[in-house]
């Protein structure tokens, strides 16, 4: 019975939950680790859904309850946060671009996410579930237990701040280091 | 470039980020499922373990139930409360059992522990152990696993019986008291998962304590089995100063995801820790350090105590509750703002909060006085003197297998 309700939500989900929780701990082995306990929550609690939400936005929940009580817990894992994923094995979304610009949108996207560490949690979880797993506003307003305007509004103050770190990562590149005069 | 063109360049960016695939197979993710103890066949087990032991939840539940109403019966006149003199008279036979030092060390809690022995035989939820409750025996600690991976420290109230069984003394070691009890404590009937005994061995010295773990172990197969593997061996063995785990031919163990790993300090920051309230699936209610994180003080602890850290635990402290924190090195003094009238609250949130008061100064290594509060005799506590000292937390019945 279990066996089941495991091998149903690996089909639905399991790639799409993994994303989220790789991009939010930027950790592989930290995000198997959650995605275990997402299933070991979800297949208990699973009985109980009521269908009040959908299995989608129910099961993402659960993964940002998990992630919250990991980043609540860091202290202790700090000392083996540092990994990250393997670009090279990933596929960008724009295959039809050239090797120059893949590249340059690689070397974009990881200073994007090394910038995200410098989001609040909840500016992370909006940016990821809207632009990485592609979610609704009114999905992850019900994930995240929020209206639709504070998700727009967390997604507005999150692209501001990540365009003002951007803007300002881009001035320290292009200004030669050492003390000014 | 305008600042339209940097906000669309930026969105379709983000909306480019590749996705991150999980490599393991799904037969890997379910073979891991099926490895964890709270999941799968091993809880249709420990189901299957908990009907063969109703007997013994009922005969737990039975023996609660007469001393909540054999105290009640007695006072007829006050029902529920313990008279002063019967409180008197208990510490007074209590203290001619004790040698002389004993006796001193308790001269100062005298009063207070008196009345909390009133307390634990009446029908307040109690969320402490305090030395009167285990009169001229001892208390089991012990770790044990919630079903949310979470180690809730419990105090199994070992009767004088029970040891004498056992061959053990008021003078035993607690890893005395583990061997002789852990494998027969029934976790699933206390209403936890399977985790003791541990898979190791100890050895003690004096204040130091080693673990010798097991080829077989399976404590570092996640960040959250390690977790819990480390609280409990906090949580159950408080009374040393240091543990050092270690493989079978007693090096250093490592575990994957840490390395070697270094000996725990028990008397140290690591487990000054505010407690909160943990509430089970079940509604049943204890009180925890959250996932042991500590506070740098007493002072700033209860700080922390009013704010809920996450989704698992919730404050003792009422949040509107103002107060100010004095400490000496032994003593610190809470004053409440406003008077705090503890008949007005409910008597298991009051318990809850003085309960987790006397147990995060305990994990300092403090006593803790409340002024400001009335009445100044409640429920058998004095206020005119410090709280007693806790022993241990979510004092529980012995249930065995």
């Amino acid at each position: 019975m279990e066996d089941s309700i495991f091998h149903h939500l690996y089909e639905k989900y399991h790639q799409d939950v993994f994303n989220f929780l790789i991009y939010l701990t930027k950790n592989r082995q930290i995000a198997e680790d959650l995605s275990h306990e997402v299933y070991i929550k979800a297949i208990r609690a699973y009985s109980s859904f009521e269908g009040r939400s959908s299995e989608k936005t129910w099961l993402f929940a659960i993964a940002k309850n998990v992630s919250i009580d990991y980043f609540r817990k860091t202290t202790v894992r700090s000392k083996y946060d540092a990994s990250f994923f393997d670009w090279d094995r990933e596929q960008l979304k724009a295959t039809e671009a050239s090797p120059e610009q893949k590249t340059l949108n690689k070397n974009e996207m990881q200073t994007i996410i090394e910038l995200l560490d410098h989001c609040t949690l909840d500016q992370q979880h909006v940016i990821i579930m809207r632009f990485f797993n592609d979610l609704s506003i009114a999905d992850t307003a019900e994930i995240l237990g929020w209206s639709d305007g504070k998700v727009k509004t967390t997604q507005h103050r999150a692209l501001k701040n990540l365009r003002s770190k951007i803007e300002v990562a881009d001035m320290e590149r292009r200004e030669p280091s050492g003390p000014k005069r | 470039m305008d600042q339209k063109d940097n906000n669309d360049k930026l969105e379709e960016l983000l909306r480019s980020m590749p996705k991150q695939a999980d490599y393991r197979s799904k037969e890997e993710i379910l073979e891991r499922l099926k490895q964890d103890d709270r999941n799968f066949e091993r809880r249709v087990q420990s189901r299957k373990k908990k009907i063969r032991w109703i007997p013994g939840i009922v005969a737990a539940a039975a023996l609660l139930l007469l001393a909540i109403l054999i105290p009640s019966l007695m006072n007829s006149g006050s029902p529920g409360y313990q008279s002063a003199e019967q409180a008197e008279s208990e510490t007074t036979s209590q203290d001619k059992a004790q040698t002389a030092e004993d006796r001193s060390a308790d001269n100062e809690l005298s009063k207070a522990p008196a009345s909390e022995s009133a307390r634990f035989m009446k029908d307040t939820p109690q969320y402490a152990a305090y030395p009167i409750d285990v009169q001229d025996s001892k208390v089991l600690h012990l770790g044990l696993q919630d079903a949310q991976a979470v180690s809730i420290p419990i105090s199994i109230m070992l009767t004088k019986d029970q040891l004498d069984e056992k061959g053990l003394t008021e003078s035993s070691t607690d890893l005395e008291l583990y061997n002789a009890f852990s494998e027969e404590i029934d976790e699933s009937a206390l209403g936890f998962e399977q985790l003791h005994p541990l898979d190791a061995t100890f050895e003690e010295q004096g204040d130091e304590l080693k673990v010798y773990l097991n080829v077989s172990h399976k404590y570092d197969q996640s960040s959250a089995t390690q977790e819990v593997f480390f609280h409990s061996l906090f949580q159950t063995f408080p009374m040393y100063k240091t543990i050092a785990i270690l493989d079978t031919s007693g090096k250093p163990a490592v575990f994957d995801q840490i390395g070697t790993l270094e000996t725990l300090h028990i008397d140290g920051y690591e487990t000054q820790t505010p407690y909160y309230i943990y509430k089970q699936e079940s509604g049943k209610e204890f009180l925890s350090p959250n996932f042991m994180q500590p506070a740098d003080s007493f002072k700033s602890a209860l700080s922390e105590m009013k704010k809920k850290p996450n989704d698992l635990f919730e404050p003792i402290i009422p949040k509107g509750l103002e107060f100010t924190v004095s400490s000496t090195d032994d003593v610190a003094t809470v004053e409440f703002k406003n008077k705090l009238n503890l008949d007005s609250m409910d008597m298991k949130e009051t318990s809850q909060l003085i309960d987790g008061l006397a147990l995060t100064a305990a994990s300092f290594g403090i006593q803790v006085q409340l002024t400001n509060i009335e009445p100044l005799d409640w429920n058998g506590l004095d206020f005119r003197e410090h709280l007693p000292v806790p022993i241990g937390a979510n004092p529980m019945p012995l249930i065995v297998q």
